[in-house]
């Protein structure tokens, strides 16, 4: 209980913390919020006048604190920039996308690592197993932006399977919608293929090695159904706790693919609305990102002492 | 059928023998990093073409592609630079930074992750929230934030990747000195009375450090990536100073179609150091869990 | 033999897929040196639809920009930005026929001017409704009116600048009296002044109308996530009879015009807006399959000089030796090779080749030796110049860089991050002493003479130049009405432009627009804003 209430103040401190780093780097940050109001044909007093009205004058720490305690109250403020939305609406839907993004991405993923890695594990060192590993590293070596550019140049410009660029929420029809996930979804999950791939690889092999298998070997078991039903479940530990930080850490970190495919990502948000120096909709975004990464980690280690009886042993 | 199978699953009855044989790859990309840093260091004195000054260049070339026997070898871009040139340089440039991050990285990580695994207690748990803060916020969106309010400049590009680095590095060195602090070397030094001081830098620290250092390799891709990340985005270092990545920009808006040159060349360049990197990073990790193991 | 099987599988797969990226693009050669492009204006591959047009379908039009806010009273839209969509949901009270080079009533029936047109009289049409019920009338024209000039953004500054008052002599009609002579006036009725929003919707949504705006034109706002994706209905009760497309939807593609092009191939759009000169070439060829609108625009990229500035006082190119040495030591064809691929249009002129306005006076040609000697006269300067750009244009930077210092210019060339910085730095603090700028103005008149009034017309702008021959040769180009005596003040602006050289044009640029073949009858009016009240699809 004691250590509950620790991690939760911990939580809050990180969230401070974050907000105010991201407070103060915004506000260093280039960008105009009455430039991007106005546009490029005002006379010099038009700007200074908005900025006044904005508040944009107003000591920094004084600024902070207002949005801190409208933040306690429950209201993250409205954009700063026409046509001045909620906050929070703006990172619902921005959310939305991020987060179905990084689901599908990750079960794509695991559609593709988890056979990899059985097949890999079977034999190591084997033909197959240096075959796999040489692959995910080489795709593991492609930044996101040259594989998203080699897909585009080979699925769409050469193919037609998909289209270039362009968001169809699930609303508007779940065909359209996976239609227009697609791309991305294959350029990030190739990111996280190779790292899923060798940590269950790593584990597998770690299990073959164990009692239990070897002796389902000796009652002449098919190599395929230890596999599969002895080995695979107690060697996807290490696999859960990466999956969870990467799903922790794709909301808000696509903002490459984000670009390259015109989709409005959590990322893209925060990296647009920082361009128009637009603090109240970057320091929501970035809060709301901070928070579902601190949750889900404390998920995942809650999760893994449920699940894995090595931890809870020594726990106990 | 199923037995011969069967016997294939157990990782043990492998040859030892096998263990012998020469790595290609790995001699391969340690080839490719030797020749690639010698020649980023060396690049004053190779002759090599212009690679920066437009001004010198009005005569060349543009657009030229790639031809191995040709003064241009690996063609030329918009400005008549020289693309072999602008990859030496640009490794100078993509390598320095992220090699420095790296190091700056390790050297305040490694020293923060020591002292808190070490003194652990409160020390432990302000770092400890420092830590997960960096890690809050995803890496791409610091690093996007940094760029813009920084200069570019390739001090701050270090500095600011490193930021990336660090805490990943906290938490394994924290983990590893947890490791090393029950070994017999360092109670053997605290009952012969070293102070905290002496037993954190002298005795921790160089254990520590070393058994980082395969994740320091995979450190150094992954910065690289990041760096030419931001050149690609417009918001790393600028032309005319050429890094991987904004030579990767440099193709974009409709120039990869007619010169697919510009794009292809510097991002194979990235691939193989990147992969290069990864490999030494990964191999060295095994050759050293194996000697944990046979210890 | 067993050593083999290590070898770099990896590797060799990703690097076959680059070498694929690459070779599958090489399938289109160029011939882009062989042949400069020549662009003419107005329409492109406009071919006579067969049969009547059809109801049904929707149409998509993506492209870089977006709209900000549906209150046309705080925004200068154009067709760049939200131009299109505002004039779905408000239609405009004129617009401008890009055919016959002339303005003409749109939302209003009638448009007229007294002999000197400083007065302007709009009839409007009978029975129009907003789509919340309340009439279109003159009382509703006027209250836009006002808030317009009381908004301080958009176009009200140069509204206040312009306009005397307004007032309304019946319920139709209102009459608009100028503080100056201006025969383009109905210029600034086909744009956001002439976008006129229900006062009911205005008044009882407050804060919120810019989100849900309520207006009389052809389309109405059905669902719109900002920064994305707009999507309109089509308006049944809309005076000029329900448009053909059911819906009309706007996407936001901001990874430039090549992921715009791949797009409209790949269906995904089947209209979008171009600016990028090697783009613009493959649409224009006949044989690209596609129709659409192109027009040249002048002063299209500009190197900027500081000639005094409040804040720059003691600038370089104070000194004319400063700026006739600049003028003379850029080369706008090598420019155009090496940052557009010989596919742009290089000049420097401030009126392209094909202008309506192109005239035989003096334009600048480059000299290297002619430029070292007025560096030379330029006593008291050490050659020190600092030059702004932005940072995607860092070729073209680059390359006047080059050519600066070729002739003895010691050249700091900072690129800056973002156009907001340019903008800040040009524009409002004034604070440069060269930046690269576009400054792109079409011929037709009543944008050319706001846009130019702005930059260099008045005393106090941007150069911190001021001529009074120039300023003037703009207020008679603004009050005459016949095109050759139009035609004779702009050649005068370029003779004296010569002459003094406050800027160095370098490059003029097209602007397209392009849609499908089978899309037809999409109207250009002017700032590029398109309309798509008679648009349709055969099918």
């Amino acid at each position: 209980m004691k250590a509950a209430a620790g991690k939760v103040a911990q939580l809050l401190v990180v969230m401070f913390l974050v907000s105010l780093g991201t407070f103060s780097l915004t506000s260093l940050m280039p960008g105009d919020p009455a430039v991007a109001i106005l546009g490029d044909n005002q006379s010099p007093e038009a700007y200074a006048e908005l900025r006044e009205k904005l508040g944009l004058n107003e000591p920094l720490v004084e600024r902070y604190f207002t949005w801190l305690g409208h933040v306690f109250q429950g209201d993250l403020g409205t954009s700063m920039v026409p046509p001045n939305e909620d906050v929070t609406s703006l990172i619902r839907s921005a959310f939305a996308v991020s987060i179905e993004l990084a689901v599908l991405a990750l079960v794509v993923a695991l559609v593709v690592s988890i056979p990899l890695a059985m097949i890999s594990a079977r034999r190591p060192d084997g033909l197959l197993d240096r075959a796999a590993s040489a692959t995910t590293f080489g795709i593991m070596s492609v930044p996101s932006f040259v594989s998203g550019l080699v897909l585009i140049a080979l699925l769409v410009n050469q193919l037609h399977l998909f289209p270039r660029v362009g968001w169809v929420g699930v609303t508007d029809g779940l065909g359209q919608n996976l239609y227009h996930a697609a791309l991305p979804v294959i350029t990030i999950a190739l990111l996280e293929i190779p790292t899923f791939t060798r940590v269950l690889r790593g584990d597998l092999v770690r299990t073959l090695q164990e009692d239990f298998v070897l002796s389902a070997r000796a009652k002449g078991m098919p190599a395929w159904r230890i596999m599969i039903f002895d080995a695979f479940r107690p060697s996807s530990y290490s696999l859960i706790t990466v999956l969870g930080l990467s799903l922790a850490q794709l909301i808000g970190s696509t903002v490459i693919v984000e670009t390259l495919f015109s989709l409005p990502g959590m990322g893209r948000l925060v990296v647009s609305s920082a361009s128009q120096g637009n603090i109240t909709v970057v320091q929501g975004a970035v809060l709301v990102i901070a928070a579902c990464y601190v949750l889900i980690n404390a998920g995942v280690d809650l999760m893994y002492s449920v699940i894995d009886p090595r931890i809870r042993r020594v726990g106990a | 059928m199923s037995a011969p199978e069967a016997a294939a699953l157990a990782p043990t009855a492998r040859p030892a023998r096998r263990r012998r044989r020469i790595d290609l790859l790995l001699w391969f990309c340690g080839a490719w990093l030797a020749v690639l840093i010698l020649a980023a260091i060396t690049a004053p004195m190779l002759g090599l073409q212009e690679a920066q000054d437009a001004a010198k260049t009005l005569l060349e070339p543009v657009y030229q592609p790639p031809s191995l026997g040709s003064t241009h070898p690996l063609g030329t871009n918009a400005l008549g630079l020289d693309m072999l040139s602008r990859i030496i340089y640009g490794a100078r440039v993509s390598l320095t930074v992220s090699i420095s991050a790296v190091l700056i990285g390790t050297f305040v990580g490694g020293t923060l992750g020591v002292i808190a695994g070490y003194l652990r207690g409160k020390v432990d748990r302000v770092i400890g929230t420092l830590t997960n803060t960096l890690l809050a916020v995803p890496a791409l969106i610091l690093l996007v934030a940094l760029a813009t309010v920084l200069r570019p400049s390739a001090l701050n590009m270090a500095l600011a990747l490193s930021l990336v680095a660090i805490p990943g590095l906290i938490r394994v060195t924290r983990a590893n000195t947890l490791a090393f602090a029950q070994r017999e070397f360092v109670t053997v030094a605290r009952a012969l009375g070293a102070g905290r001081a002496r037993v954190v830098f002298r005795e921790l620290m160089p254990n520590v450090l070393l058994s980082v250092v395969p994740m320091c390799l995979v450190y150094v891709s992954a910065l690289i990536v990041a760096e030419a990340s931001l050149s690609f985005l417009g918001i790393g270092l600028r032309p005319p100073q050429p890094t991987w990545g904004n030579m990767i920009g440099e193709g974009l808006n409709g120039k990869m179609e007619d010169y697919p040159h510009l794009v292809y060349v510097p991002a194979a360049v990235l691939f193989l150091t990147v992969f290069s990197f990864n490999l030494l990073g990964e191999r060295m990790r095994k050759r050293w869990d194996k000697r944990e193991v046979s210890l | 033999m067993r050593k083999i099987r290590r070898l770099p599988i990896g590797v060799t797969a990703t690097v076959a897929a680059l070498v694929m990226m690459g070779c599958s693009n090489t399938s289109a050669p160029t011939s882009s040196k062989a042949d400069p492009l020549k662009v003419t204006n107005g329409s492109f591959g406009i071919t006579e639809a067969s049969g009547n047009p059809v109801s049904g379908g929707s149409l998509t039009f993506g492209y870089g920009g977006g709209i900000a806010s549906f209150d046309p009273v705080s925004q200068q839209y154009s067709g760049t930005s939200g131009g299109d969509e505002a004039r779905a949901v408000y239609g405009t009270l004129t617009e401008y026929d890009t055919k016959a080079g002339k303005y003409a009533p749109s939302m209003a029936d009638s448009i007229s001017a007294n002999d000197d047109f400083t007065e302007w009289t709009v009839v409007l049409r009978d029975g129009v409704e907003f789509t919340d019920g309340t009439p279109y009338d003159a009382d509703a024209v006027l209250f836009n009116f006002d808030r317009m000039a009381k908004s301080g953004a958009g176009f009200s500054g140069l509204w206040t600048s312009v306009v005397k008052k307004a007032v309304a002599k019946d319920a139709k009609t209102v009459v608009i009296t100028l503080k100056q002579k201006w025969a383009d006036f109905p210029y600034l009725l086909s744009q956001a002044p002439g976008m006129i929003a229900s006062p009911k919707a205005v008044k009882d949504e407050g804060e919120s109308y810019q989100r849900e705006p309520v207006g009389a034109g052809p389309f109405m706002l059905d669902k719109w996530t900002p920064g994305q994706n707009l999507v309109l209905k089509a308006n049944p009760d809309y005076w000029d009879g329900k448009p053909y497309l059911d819906s009309l939807t706007f996407q936001t593609i901001t990874t430039g015009d090549q992921a715009l092009k791949d797009a409209l191939q790949a269906g995904g759009i089947q209209g979008s807006l171009i600016g990028t000169p090697t783009i613009v070439k493959d649409y224009i060829q006949p044989s690209s399959g596609y129709s659409g609108y192109v027009r040249m625009t002048n002063t299209g990229s500009m190197l900027l000089i500081n000639n005094g500035t409040p804040s720059r006082p003691d600038t370089p190119g104070k000194d004319i030796n400063v700026r006739e040495a600049i003028a003379s030591a850029i080369n706008p064809d090598v420019i155009n090779q090496r940052a557009f691929d010989g596919n742009a249009f290089p000049g420097t002129g401030i009126f392209s080749a094909e202008s309506q306005w192109a005239n035989d006076k003096p334009t600048f040609t480059y000299d290297a030796e002619a430029a070292k000697k007025h560096l030379a006269d330029a006593k008291g300067f050490d050659g020190k110049i600092e030059l702004i750009y932005p940072s995607a244009q860092a070729e073209a930077a680059l390359t006047i860089e080059a050519q600066l210092e070729a002739v003895g210019f010691k050249v700091d060339a900072k690129p800056v991050q973002s156009i907001t910085d340019l903008i800040n730095a040009v524009l409002i603090k004034r604070d440069y002493d060269l930046a690269m700028y576009g400054w792109p103005v079409p011929d037709e008149p009543g944008e050319l003479y706001t846009s130019y009034l702005e930059r260099f017309g008045r005393k106090d702008n941007q150069l911190g130049y001021y001529n009074e021959t120039i300023a003037k040769a703009l207020s008679d180009f603004a009050a005459a009405d016949d095109t050759a005596e139009k035609a004779a003040q702009m050649a005068t602006i370029q003779a004296q432009w010569a002459e003094t050289v406050p800027a160095v044009p370098y490059n003029t640029t097209a602007q397209m627009v392009v849609w499908n073949k089978n899309v037809h009858d999409i109207e250009v009016s002017s700032r590029l804003t398109l309309d798509f009240s008679k648009a349709w699809i055969s099918k």
